[in-house]
């Protein structure tokens, strides 16, 4: 019996280390265009030691990443981590031909706009993969990013 | 092209290169005990407990490895400090009451904030609390650090927000002057000591009717009065064809780099960052783009950002940049070289697939360009994307014509670096970064000829490598190497993870939870960081400027942000 359970244990060690390696760039990405570098992989962290805790449970889920990053926002929004400027002091000081103002546009933006517009133009997600990830619909994402967008250039004085 | 799209792409790449991946360990670790290695211990004499599990090396390992760094490290990082705590910082900064300013409003420091002071660093004063952590400046030796009365937020108090600056000439006295109308309300400083040009952007606060504005200025030291006072004449940019107008090109002699003039593009803006100079040969790793005109971005598709591409690399050689988006084709860039004549001609498709130009635009690159190339920088699903060409546009190279094994895997910003160093160009290629940071190295005296000098070397993060002196510097991620030729390096023990160095007056210096400071890149020392920055904080920023160390911590947003001073301690 302790054979089984050890056994048990390893395919249950298996498919979690599987599943993070699949699943934590999209979510510490995304965590870190809504949330900020730092608080964004925190709470990427926090949401994977919560799914190795449960994971009997979220590893059965449709979608785990999903799930995933409601659990993750809501522990960061209740932390009150919503700095995200910061981030971008270390990429301004090393590249001038990066928007010095693009971290606050981005700080402007919405959680769920900066989410959309850092997963389809920083990581070329699609539509339906942010959809996905954000657990909301198509056309809402296409919302998100297009509004999102148009608050960014507006800021930043770009065209495009 | 500096499109929208494409600065998110480049900024994120960044953060993503400096940021650690999750890693299952850490996870394990966070979570504390877990189960199966409690039940292997107690089912010891089970076959299948005596066959450890794939991760169970590895939990081993990582401690054992712990404990070994933690031996070692912890003798070599306070080395210099002689005993087994951080050296304290020294005390420096005493806040004047007595703040003079030779012309323009002076407020009073209060003495509150002084005794804010915790341990050996001290708070900067407390309505000092910029929300943009860059503006700080050391000018002809005197202190300067930006300010303004305008805040992130539309709820600012002040109703007629003014610029600011605070000056010091010893680090321990500041006093303030107000900045002239002409300056921006400043989101955003730059300050370029090969050009002695300051560059400023803002205001932030949108709903006060402001549009965001640019300008800059040159920027000299008054001494005439008892205090110096900042002197900003402004530049006349009516004829300025930079794509950054706040961006001057910054000091970035620690990366081998030189600043270039800006290229003039008769079609648009086009921008030409930085060059690295060996004799008259210059390489230019970086940029270049055309901005459309308003009647054709009003014709361009609303969402081109899906699968957008900067189309920098067809602007260098030529070539067709398709941008897609939910998998449909919305236009192309379609790029042409001509001797110093870079083309581009932009045609849109209709949902029928018809296609119609609407723009061609060109531009003539500067004479004295004698090469130039560029690495694709922070995208994924390129391929190291490495051409140059000569300016007669007769040549053109690429990398696999250098006998480089090119990845088809996605690079990320740390991918490459090109340096001039000990008289030649030094370039530095991670072909597969995803997987492995060995570098390859090659070297050049003219930017045609190259030479492999070593491969499989590090493993260590190329595109984050810094200089100071002859030293370079390039973080890894056990560590760091250090090489003082550029060909050969040496691993050494870092005493922070954290994949960014900077570079400062004596050495280099590095943070995670203290800062380490090292002269030489091999030997550390860490000093202790303001306790109450943590009561509480959520992230805080550093800068080295002197012997000066500025942290600012924040909580809240910016609103709520922290100034606190150290001083660099002697030798």
């Amino acid at each position: 019996m302790g054979e089984w359970n050890v056994l048990a244990d390893q395919v249950r060690v298996d498919t979690f280390t599987e599943f993070v390696g699949e699943t934590e760039p999209r979510l510490r990405r995304a965590l870190t265009a809504a949330f900020g570098s730092q608080s964004g992989r925190d709470a990427c962290a926090e949401a994977l030691v919560y799914a190795w805790k449960h994971w009997d449970r979220i590893g059965k889920m449709d979608n785990p990443a999903g799930y995933l990053y409601r659990v993750a926002s809501n522990a960061a929004k209740k932390a009150k981590r919503s700095t995200i400027v910061s981030d971008f002091s270390p990429v301004v000081e090393r590249l001038p031909w990066v928007e010095p103002g693009l971290g606050p546009a981005l700080a402007s933006l919405t959680e769920m706009q900066r989410a959309v517009v850092a997963l389809v133009h920083a990581w070329e997600f699609s539509l339906s993969e942010a959809a996905e990830l954000l657990e909301i619909t198509k056309s809402t994402v296409q919302t998100h990013e297009q509004r999102g967008m148009a608050t960014l250039r507006r800021k930043l004085g770009a065209n495009r | 092209m500096n499109t929208a799209p494409n600065m998110i792409k480049d900024a994120y790449a960044d953060i993503d290169a400096a940021q650690r991946a999750v890693s299952v360990e850490e996870v394990f670790h966070r979570a504390g005990p877990v189960r199966p290695l409690d039940e292997l211990s107690r089912e010891r004499g089970s076959r299948a407990a005596r066959r450890p599990s794939r991760w169970l090396p590895v939990a081993v390992g990582l401690s054992a490895m712990a404990a070994i760094v933690a031996l070692v490290a912890i003798p070599f990082i306070f080395r210099s400090a002689g005993d087994n705590s951080p050296p304290a910082i020294e005390p420096m900064v005493t806040v004047t009451t007595e703040a003079t300013v030779s012309t323009t409003t002076a407020d009073e420091i209060s003495q509150d904030d002084v005794d804010a002071a915790d341990g050996a660093w001290t708070r900067f004063p407390a309505d000092v609390d910029l929300g943009w952590a860059f503006g700080f400046f050391t000018i002809d030796d005197v202190y300067l650090r930006f300010d303004s009365s305008a805040r992130f937020t539309a709820e600012g108090d002040d109703p007629d927000p003014k610029s600011y600056v605070w000056i010091s000439e010893d680090g321990d006295a500041w006093t303030r002057q107000e900045l002239p109308d002409a300056v921006p309300l400043p989101a955003v400083w730059s300050w370029s000591r090969d050009t002695e040009t300051v560059g400023v952007g803002g205001p932030y606060v949108e709903d006060r009717g402001a549009e965001w504005e640019f300008a800059r200025f040159a920027a000299t030291i008054d001494r005439s009065a008892d205090s110096p006072r900042l002197v900003l004449d402004p530049i006349d940019q009516d004829d300025s064809t930079s794509a950054d107008p706040v961006a001057v090109l910054p000091d970035m002699s620690a990366s081998g780099l030189t600043p270039v003039a800006e290229a003039h593009f008769d079609a648009g803006w086009g921008q030409l960052p930085l060059r690295v100079d060996v004799g008259d040969v210059s390489l230019l790793p970086g940029a270049i783009g055309f901005e459309f005109p308003d009647d054709v971005v009003e014709r361009l598709p609303e969402s081109n950002g899906g699968n957008s591409c900067c189309g920098s690399a067809e602007a260098r050689t030529g070539g067709t940049a398709r941008y897609e988006f939910d998998g449909e084709l919305v236009y192309e860039e379609v790029w042409s070289v001509e001797g110093q004549r870079v083309s581009v001609e932009v045609i849109v498709y209709d949902d029928d697939g018809a296609g119609t130009t609407i723009h061609t635009g060109w531009a003539d690159l500067p004479d004295d360009l004698v090469v130039f190339s560029s690495g694709h920088y922070g995208s994924t699903g390129f391929p190291i994307d490495v051409v140059w060409r000569s300016t007669d546009g007769g040549s053109t190279y690429e990398a696999t014509q250098l006998g480089l094994a090119v990845s088809d895997d996605a690079q990320w910003g740390p991918g490459m670096k090109l340096i001039a160093h000990g008289g030649r160009f030094l370039w530095y290629v991670e072909p597969n970064s995803n997987d492995t940071f060995f570098v390859y190295i090659w070297s050049s005296q003219d930017g045609l000829q190259w030479e492999l000098e070593a491969d499989n070397v590090g493993p260590f993060h190329a595109g984050n490598m810094v200089r100071h002196g002859n030293i370079l510097l390039a973080p890894s991620e056990s560590g760091a190497f250090v090489s003082t030729d550029g060909i050969e390096w040496n691993g050494v023990r870092m005493p922070s993870t954290q994949t960014e160095i900077v570079v400062m007056d004596a050495g280099f210096a590095t943070w995670s939870d203290a800062v380490h400071l090292s002269a030489d890149g091999e030997t550390w020392m860490s000093l202790s960081l303001p306790e109450s920055l943590g009561r509480p904080y959520e992230d805080y920023s550093i800068q080295f400027v002197g012997d000066l160390i500025i942290v600012q911590s924040w909580k809240d947003g910016w609103e709520n942000s922290v100034t606190w001073i150290g001083r660099l301690p002697e030798g």
